[in-house]
C-alpha cells in the first residue's frame, strides 16, 4: 500500500489536518453511523448521465436509463438509474469522512439488488462494523446501503477507508 | 400485451450469449485519461462534490472522484462483448488518487461467469497503472446479462446496446 498524504506531513500537523478535514471524530467506535447521503432522483438525471460520461455518440440515446421503450425492452417496468449513481452515494459519504484514507487504501464492494425508478428518493446509510489493524493504518470497515423512500434497500455492500493508527489512538 | 423476450440483438448486432463468454478471456488493454471538465461532469450528475475534485487536493491539483473508473472500465469490456443487462456489482481497491491529463492504461480479463436464480452473470476485472507501472486501482464488475430469467426466450431485437465505446463501428 503506498503511504498518503500523511507521511508528508508532521504528527502534529497531520492532526490537524485530520481534524479541520475530516468529520469523522477519534472516538468513534464499532456502531457508529456514517452520515447519510440523501438524493430525489430524477428522469433528467437518467438521460442527461450516459451522454455526460461517455460522450454524445458512444451509448444508444435510448436506452434502459432514458427511454420507457427501451426499458421495457429489455423486461424493465419503466427506466431506471445507473448502479454507479446510487454507489456514488456511498463513496461520497467515505470521501467526506475519510479523504485520503479513501482515496488512497480505500476498498468497497457494492451490489445492486432492486432498480430504482425515476420518482424515488434514496438515501445512502452506513455503520461502522470493525476496525482492522493494517500495519501503520486502521482499517475501519462499514456495513452500507442505500435505501429507497419505502426503506427498501437497493445497494447492499460494504465499504472501508484507513486511519493512521497513531491518530486513531490518540 | 406483447410476451416478454429476452433480447438477442440490437442496433451493434448480436447480444453476446452466456455460452459464448470464456472465462480468462483477455479484454485487452486500453489508454485512458480524463480532464477537469471530465471530472466536473462527473461531479454534476452523480452530485458528488468535494473541495478536492474542484478545487485544490493534497496531492497537487484536483483529483477524481473514484467512480470516474466506471466508464473506461466498461467500455474496455463493452470492446468485446456486447453486453446489456444491469450492472449488478462493483469492487473496488483505491491504491493512488486518480489525476486529470495523466496518462492511465487499463488491463482487463473476464474473471468468472455463473447462474443464479436464474438469470445469467459475467464477471470482470481490471487494473489501472501509470506511466510509471504504479498501480492505481483495482476493479472488479459483474453484470446480468438479461434483467429477465433464462427461461424467457432470447429472440428479440432491442434498442439499447451494451456495446458501449464501438457503436460507431456498428453503424
Amino acid at each position: 500500500m503506498r503511504a498518503g498524504v500523511w507521511t508528508t506531513l508532521t504528527e502534529a500537523a497531520a492532526f490537524t489536518y485530520w481534524k479541520e478535514q475530516m468529520i469523522f471524530q477519534r472516538a468513534t467506535d464499532v456502531g457508529w453511523e456514517l452520515p447519510p447521503v440523501s438524493r430525489q432522483m430524477t428522469l433528467r438525471q437518467f438521460e442527461e448521465r450516459h451522454p455526460m460520461l461517455y460522450g454524445e455518440s458512444t451509448w444508444p440515446h435510448k436506452n434502459i436509463h432514458s427511454d420507457a421503450e427501451a426499458a421495457r425492452a429489455e423486461g424493465l417496468p419503466e427506466p431506471v438509474g445507473s448502479a454507479p449513481t446510487f454507489f456514488a452515494l456511498v463513496t461520497r459519504a467515505m470521501m467526506t469522512c475519510f479523504g485520503d484514507g479513501w482515496i488512497i487504501g480505500g476498498r468497497s464492494s457494492l451490489k445492486m439488488i432492486k432498480p430504482v425508478y425515476a420518482h424515488n428518493f434514496v438515501t445512502a446509510k452506513g455503520i461502522l462494523k470493525e476496525k482492522q489493524a493494517e500495519g501503520a493504518s486502521v482499517r475501519y470497515v462499514f456495513d452500507v446501503w442505500v435505501e429507497n423512500e419505502a426503506r427498501e434497500k437497493v445497494v447492499v455492500g460494504s465499504a472501508s477507508a484507513l486511519v493512521p493508527a497513531s491518530i486513531e489512538s490518540r | 400485451m406483447t410476451t416478454p423476450q429476452r433480447v438477442a440483438r440490437d442496433i451493434a448486432g448480436e447480444r453476446t450469449r452466456y455460452e459464448d463468454i470464456v472465462v480468462g478471456d483477455d479484454l485487452g488493454t486500453m489508454e485512458w485519461s480524463f480532464d477537469e471538465a471530465a471530472i466536473a461532469r462527473l461531479c454534476e450528475t452523480d452530485d458528488d462534490f468535494h473541495e478536492w475534485y474542484s478545487v485544490e487536493s493534497p496531492y497537487g491539483g484536483v483529483i477524481a472522484p473514484v467512480l470516474i473508473n466506471y466508464p473506461p472500465v466498461r467500455i474496455l469490456f463493452s470492446r468485446k462483448y456486447n453486453v446489456r443487462g444491469l450492472f449488478y456489482w462493483y469492487e473496488v481497491e483505491n491504491y493512488a488518487p486518480l489525476k486529470p491529463n495523466v496518462k492511465y492504461t487499463l488491463s482487463g480479463r473476464i474473471s468468472d461467469k455463473w447462474i443464479k436464480r436464474d438469470r445469467e452473470y459475467v464477471q470482470y476485472q481490471a487494473t489501472c497503472s501509470d506511466s510509471d507501472g504504479t498501480k492505481i486501482f483495482f476493479t472488479r464488475r459483474t453484470h446480468a446479462l438479461d434483467y429477465l430469467t433464462r427461461d424467457v426466450p432470447k429472440v428479440a431485437t432491442g434498442i439499447d446496446s451494451g456495446a458501449g465505446g464501438r457503436l460507431d463501428d456498428a453503424h
